[in-house]
């Protein structure tokens, strides 16, 4: 490990051998995952929906319960796929607690502001895209592309049929293709100004 | 455009300005619960073994509200004024001393009693029952 700055320098090693390290009780080392990953997990956060300041609270609550159940990583798949799940739980526990959330058509209370969205994200397109979606296809979209997660296993979790699900995620694909294509110059004035 | 596209602008990284504040947050917020957490075990600890010593004590002969009267009749046959006035001083402290320690086996008596044992082990168990209730909210 080398020390940058004021932040160590966690780059040499692999996140197997960070999980190693903090197992074995080196804090500095789950930094060194923080350092990596944060950046992955708020912006999945963001994209199932949640607003900067709740998904930046959630991410933070992710890292807190990883840290404390680290013991039950078996690297068996990537750590960061293991992280996704964790803060895509914490924050469905909180939209479940809100069914409204799933189920509104009017999206003016979820829009985030437009400054926010281009100077924090290096694909604001496809960002902006995501932010006139539904908020459930939105859900279903940001689970199955950044959360890795299959349709059967979102259909459990949001305790949705699964011809729901991929009817969500098909409709959501749909709609972000329209509004990425070179030529949606046209589309996209219709979406701003349209419902 | 294909899906494969889409799943690859997903997959871009992404950076943030404020990455090191995060981080900052994070562990500053990971040092802060562990902290409370292994200060709870202790002060659950000290409680624990306050409790435990507190049945063990058994003060002979004592009488609730009883005072110490010994050490004044002492001082009063003392010829020497000057040893007797430091005698005396010596024994207010004393008294007071124990005055406060008989205050205290009060509430050592009352902490023997089986109402201070109900109250204790009932919130002993609304504790474990919290922190039951609190490591599921927890769970992955």
């Amino acid at each position: 490990m080398a020390i940058s700055g004021d932040r160590l320098d966690f780059s040499r090693q692999s996140d197997v051998d960070l999980v190693r390290l903090c197992t074995s009780g080196d804090r500095n080392a789950f930094a060194g995952l923080v350092q990596r990953h944060a950046g992955t997990i708020r912006t999945h956060l963001r994209r199932m929906g949640a607003q900067a300041s709740d998904a930046d609270d959630t991410a933070q609550e992710a890292f807190m319960t990883a840290y404390e159940r680290l013991g039950d990583y078996r690297f068996d798949g990537p750590f960061i796929g293991w992280l996704k799940k964790i803060a895509a739980r914490r924050y469905l526990k909180k939209v479940k607690s809100s069914q409204k959330y799933l189920l509104t058509d009017d999206m003016t209370a979820f829009e985030p502001e437009p400054t926010a969205i281009d100077e924090n994200f290096r694909s604001p397109g496809l960002d902006a895209a995501i932010n006139r979606l539904k908020p459930v296809e939105r859900l279903c979209l940001g689970l199955n592309f950044s959360g890795d997660m299959s349709h059967q296993e979102i259909a459990d979790e949001l305790k949705m049929p699964l011809g729901t699900v991929k009817s969500h995620i098909r409709r959501a694909l749909d709609q972000l293709k329209l509004a990425l294509a070179p030529s949606s110059n046209t589309t996209h004035a219709v979406l701003e100004t349209g419902s | 455009m294909k899906d494969s596209d889409i799943e690859d602008l997903f997959s871009a990284p992404t950076a943030y300005d404020d990455a090191a504040a995060f981080e900052q947050r994070v562990m500053r917020g990971l040092k802060v619960k562990l902290w409370l957490r292994q200060w709870l075990v202790v002060l659950a600890g000290f409680i624990g073994g306050v409790y435990a010593l507190a049945q063990l004590i058994r003060m002979p002969d004592f009488q609730v509200g009883g005072q110490s009267v010994y050490s004044r009749s002492l001082a009063a046959v003392e010829s020497d004024e000057t040893w007797r006035a430091g005698v005396e001083l010596v024994d207010v402290v004393r008294q007071q001393l124990m005055n406060v320690m008989d205050s205290s086996a009060q509430y050592l008596s009352y902490m023997q009693t089986p109402a201070f044992f109900w109250v204790s082990f009932s919130l002993c168990l609304a504790i474990v029952g919290v922190y039951y209730a609190y490591s599921q909210e927890e769970a992955i």
